[in-house]
This record gives C-alpha cells, structure tokens and sequence, in this order.
C-alpha cells in the first residue's frame, strides 16, 4: 500500500470506531478487508486495542468501576433464591470490584438546611422506606444514615447499606451502624438481606453474634437483652457471647439443613411467625436493575422542591403503580435512541457544527418536543429520576447510570412543562414536587435501549434540578406482588 | 471434576461469564465497534446464555461457545438498528469472528503492552482518553470542554490511538512475537 493508501486505511479504522463512516467509506473499508486478509488482523488489532481502552484501570477514576452487564437481571431471573452456592460463587468472583463499585459517594442529603455541614463520606446508607406510625418522625424517604445510633420509635423502615446490605426494622428499635459490615443491634427487630458483595455482614446484640455467610436472616432482641433468630434464607454462622454449653462456640445455621444440627441452639427459632420479627427487605419487582450511580428507593420522597432533595446519585422511585390514564399523556421521547436534550439556543449551535454522522448517532432534541402520547386507558406505572446537586461548590455536578425495568418504557418525560403537568395524574399524590424554579434537564444525554426496557441516563446540574418521568408499561401482576411486599 | 464443573448451571454461568465477560465484549466490538451498542448486546447476549447454560458442555472451553451466542445476538442487533447495515457484511463478520479466535494469544499479549503504552501518554493525552473511554463523553463534549473544534478533538484521538499501535507494535516486534 502506498502512504496515500495507509493514511486512508488509518482513517477508516478511526471512523469505523468512532461510528462515522459514509456509505461510500463503508464500502471501501468493506473491499480493503476482503482484499487482503492482513487488513483484518489490523483491523482486528484496532479495534482491539480500542475495547480494551474501554476496559483499562489506568484510564479510570479512583474509586468508580461498574459492570459491563446488570447481574441483577440474570439474579432477578433466578427462580430459587435459596441457593447458598450460587451467591457463594458469584460473591467470590464479585468481591473486589463490587467493593469497589460500592465505594462511599454520599455527599449530602440535608432535606431543610441550604447549607452543607455535612462532608462527602459522612453517610454510609440511605432510608429507601419508611412507614411510620408517628409523626412528625425524625426519619424521611432518602435520609442518608451515619454511623451511630439509628432508632426508629414506631412503624417500619428499610435502609440501603453503600455495600447493598437492606435492613428491614420494626419499630421501636435501636441499632448501633459501626460500619458498612457491622451493626449492634441493641433492642427491637431487624431483618438483613445481605448481597454477594457484602457476605460477612455481623449483627451483634448484646449476648449474640450473627455472621451473615449468604442471604437472608431475622434478629429480635427483647427488652431484657435476648435475643432470638431465625434464618429465612442461606446461612449465617452464630454464638452466644456467654455461656457455658456449645452456644458459645460459632454454629453454622442452613435454612435448608437444620436437620444436620445435633441440638437446636436455644435462640434459635425454627418456626417462623413473620409478626414477631421485621418483615423481609423488599426490593422492588418492576425494577430489574440499577446500574452506574443510580440508587433506587422503595417509595417517593415527601418534598422534592429545589434543594430539599440533594444527593450525589440520581434517585429513582415509583410514584403511580398500575394506573389507568383517564387521559392521554403526552410523552417528550417515546422512542428508542441517543438524545442529547439542548435549550433552543444551543440546539441551533449544536445543529450548525456537528456532523451527520455525529447527529444520526446523538441525537439532539430540544426538551419541548414531544414524539407523541400515550393513549388514554393505558394502564401505567410511572418512575421519577431525580437529581439535585443544588448548592454544591463545583459549578456543574455531574452523574450517570441507568435503570432497567421488567416492562416496556412507554415514554420518557423530561421537560419542565411536561413534567408540571403529568404531576397531577401521573405524581405521587404525597409528594410536594417543583413547580416554579428550573426542574429540567438540558445538556443531558438520555439513552433508551432497543429493547426499550433501560433508560441510559448522563446528567449534569448546574444549580437546577434535573429530572426525568419515566412511564413504564403496567403488568397488574407484578405490581400487585409489590403492593404485598411492601406491607 | 473442577470446582466449576461441580457448582449447579446457574452459579457456573456467573463464574463462566464473570471471568470472560470481557472478552466477550472484545469479541462483539469488534462486530459492532460502537461501546453502547456492544454493551446492549453484551447484555442480550448474557441473558441468552444464562437461559441455555444447561446446554454448556463443560469439557469445553466457554469462550467459543459464548462467541456463537454473541455472534448471533450481534446479528440480530443489526437488523434492529438500521445503521450498521452498511457496515460489515456478513461475510466479513464471519471472517473477523472466525480470526478474532484465532488471534486470542496475541491480542492477550497486546494488551499487556497496551498498559505499558498508555504509561507513558501524556497526562492530557491521558485525560483525553479518560473523558473518551471511561466518562463515556462524546466528542463533541471533550471539544467543547477543551475549546477545540471537533474536527480537531477526533484528529487528537486518533494520534493518540495511533501512537499506541505503534507502541504496542514496536514492544511486539522487540519481544520477536510480532506477526507482520
């Protein structure tokens, strides 16, 4: 080849990665390749190189690494969740890189306070649920959870440890958080389902120690201090602090193999009576996966005026479940692709400097176009993403991830107007949501799959409040599965 | 029997698929070299392979095996989405899965002296590479938070990338495992 020819292979390759060739270069690079079978180990070599620049440590920010694929898809997809194997398995190969993936990253969540004493760091969980008996209660949906003392007087919660531990509590309750793997449990119930990543979880109360070793168990401690388990799933390995007979040697307790121990342990219970303990966590059935900095809460916060809300993740949760729209509802994207959402002004720049090609593979739309509605009668569960990153000292926060539900997204809401409007039928009816200052999203990129089952979402926030309404196609099965678990 | 053999299908997919997920990925980039195309059907292809673990014959090795999954997902992909159809054609496709294969010992090798290279970058070269690669930024955006056109952000892109071949090139042929 001459040097004309390798500076046009070279380009080719380029644009062949960076999904920019024509017609007439795709056609070329297709004749070169068929022409010369050293020209496909090249190419091979390439775009080689290119995913493995994809796949690169040195090329990634301390702390933040993510799985190519959602596991929690394929895990949802497991019809026995009782296999102590499987987790053990996965826990092994996942261990590192989800302990990393789970790094700290809570930064604030200061529902009422316009200033930020709280650092980065500070917060090792958030409450995703709360149904309190009591109110005005200290706790709220998205209140970030400290280390220290946790108590919740009356009514239940469910908390999301940063190592995706779920506490489910009935109150009253006390517990001491001494970290991501450990909590005492110093009176009350709780219920820990513990994931691969953070098998090895401890509850101590104050005569036991309880050793998660896969998935899911039941603590009660009475007013006197005793307490009593029960293993829902898998197996954890427990002891009495004191005493003088095997109690207080480590005895590893199956779900399944009961029948192996000698002598049921005396805080042992192997009946279950579900009212006398914390119900199991739940998680909810409509969201398969959440991936990237996307955290999922079981219900709506209260109050989502600017500034109320502030976190570092893009928060997801549901507001309407199985709803029939009395009306249409007019949706701003509807169907797959890449969108980049502009203001007027910058669409018009965008469309004068960007190439065909750059413009097919990202789409750019202005908030306020609407690619059509969903009809009136459709039943509906509608997701709000959320991310306030108000009164952060950096100019522009930034954050992505995505979120993969069961069913079919039928629309994406994503303008200020539209979002102010779909409020009333389509919002929580609990929540205060934003109706004055910016609530919008614009230079952000929205991606919905081919499949049209995840939302791709990169956001960033420059003192307003990005959010998006995501409408998800109605399975009254489902959700009436969800509706059970969360009592 | 290996540990792996000995675990029920579904654990052994997770640990099989944990351990190759990468390379499966590689394998259909280089089908389909856009990285959000590629990780939906790395995805599809995952949930295919999980559903027909039974059939996994684990005297086998796993990766050729979740190539043909790949494969075909890749395919299926296509015909979904309009925009590839101009790019490879079938045949091609053939032909670059069947050598990709092939090419497994070397491509290892190269990476290993991918991350000697990329050592050796310049750090806003680096950046460059880590707002591409990792912040999934577009160009436009790196151009944009440079103040470069765009026509000259792909150009830079392109040199650094060039760079590294020739860097990794240069390591190969110095090692004498260089095949041109």
């Amino acid at each position: 080849m001459s040097d004309f020819d390798e500076r046009n292979w070279d380009l080719l390759l380029d644009k062949a990665i960076n999904d920019t060739l024509s017609e007439s270069e795709a056609l070329e690079l297709n004749r070169i390749l068929k022409s010369d079978s050293k020209r496909v180990d090249d190419y091979i070599r390439y775009v080689d190189m290119h995913a493995s620049l994809y796949q690169e440590p040195l090329l990634a920010v301390a702390g933040e690494t993510d799985n190519l694929i959602d596991y929690e898809t394929l895990k949802s997809e497991t019809t026995k969740r009782d296999n102590i194997r499987f987790w053990k398995t996965f826990a092994v190969v996942a261990s590192v890189a989800a302990l990393v993936a789970f790094s700290l990253n809570v930064w604030r969540v200061l529902p009422d306070s316009g200033s930020f004493g709280v650092a980065q760091g500070d917060f090792i969980g958030i409450v995703t649920s709360l149904k309190a008996e009591e109110a005005p209660s200290e706790h709220y949906v998205g209140k970030g959870v400290q280390r220290g003392l946790f108590r919740l007087d009356s009514g239940k919660a469910q908390i999301r440890l940063d190592n995706g531990v779920k506490l489910s509590m009935r109150g009253p309750v006390e517990f001491d958080v001494f970290g991501l793997d450990h909590i005492t449990l110093v009176t009350g119930r709780v219920t820990a389902n513990v994931p691969p990543q953070a098998i090895g979880f401890r509850i101590d109360t104050p005569d036991m120690e309880v050793v998660d070793l896969g998935t899911e168990f039941a603590l009660k401690v009475d007013k006197s201090g005793e307490s009593r388990l029960h293993v829902l799933e898998g197996e954890v390995e427990a002891r009495m602090k004191m005493g003088m007979d095997f109690e207080n040697e480590p005895l590893v307790i199956a779900k399944d193999r009961l029948q192996e121990l000698n002598e049921n342990p005396t805080y042992l219970e192997v009946e279950y009576d579900p009212n006398s303990y914390a119900p199991s966590p739940v998680k909810d059935p409509l969201i398969r996966a959440t991936g990237g900095q996307v955290r999922n809460l079981q219900e709506s916060p209260r109050d989502l005026r600017h500034g109320r809300f502030k976190h570092d993740y893009l928060m997801v949760f549901p507001e309407r479940r199985d709803f029939q729209l009395p009306e249409a509802l007019p949706v701003n994207l509807k169907k797959p692709g890449t969108y980049r959402v502009m203001s007027e002004s910058a669409l018009k720049a965008y469309t004068e400097t960007v190439s065909e090609k750059q413009k097919e593979r990202e789409r750019a739309v202005e908030s306020s176009v609407v690619q059509g509605e969903i009809a009136s009668g459709t039943r509906v569960n509608s997701y709000l993403v959320h991310f306030d990153a108000t009164g952060k000292s950096d100019a522009m926060h930034r954050a992505k991830g995505r979120v993969r539900f069961e069913n079919k997204i039928l629309g994406v809401i994503i303008n200020g107007q539209n979002l102010n409007e779909s409020d009333a039928l389509v919002g929580d009816a609990d929540t205060v949501y934003e109706s004055k200052l910016g609530r919008r999203t614009e230079n952000d990129l929205i991606r919905i799959s081919s499949d049209r089952q995840q939302v791709f979402m990169n956001f960033e926030v420059h003192g307003f409040i990005d959010q998006v309404r995501i409408i998800v196609e109605a399975d009254p099965n489902r959700v009436q599965y969800a509706d059970n678990a969360a009592r | 029997m290996s540990d792996t053999e000995k675990l029920d299908p579904r654990s052994r997919f997770i640990e099989l698929f944990m351990t190759h997920e990468k390379q499966i990925y590689r394998y259909i980039l280089s089908l389909m070299p856009h990285s959000q195309d590629a990780q939906d059907v790395l995805q599809e292809t995952a949930i295919a392979l999980y559903n027909k673990i039974g059939d996994y014959d684990p005297t086998r090795p796993f990766a050729p095996w979740a190539f043909r999954f790949a494969y075909h997902m890749t395919l299926k992909h296509r015909e979904k989405s309009g925009r590839w159809h101009r790019f490879l054609d079938e045949d091609l496709m053939k032909e670059i899965a069947s050598r990709q294969s092939m090419l497994v010992p070397e491509l290892d090798q190269r990476r290993e002296y991918l991350k000697e290279c990329l050592a050796e970058v310049p750090q806003d070269k680096r950046a460059m590479l880590t707002d591409y690669y990792f912040e999934d930024e577009t160009v436009d955006a790196i151009a944009d938070s440079q103040g470069k056109s765009v026509e000259a952000t792909y150009k830079a892109l392109q040199r650094v990338r060039k760079t590294l071949m020739h860097c990794i090139q240069g390591k190969m042929q110095a090692s004498g495992m260089s095949a041109s």
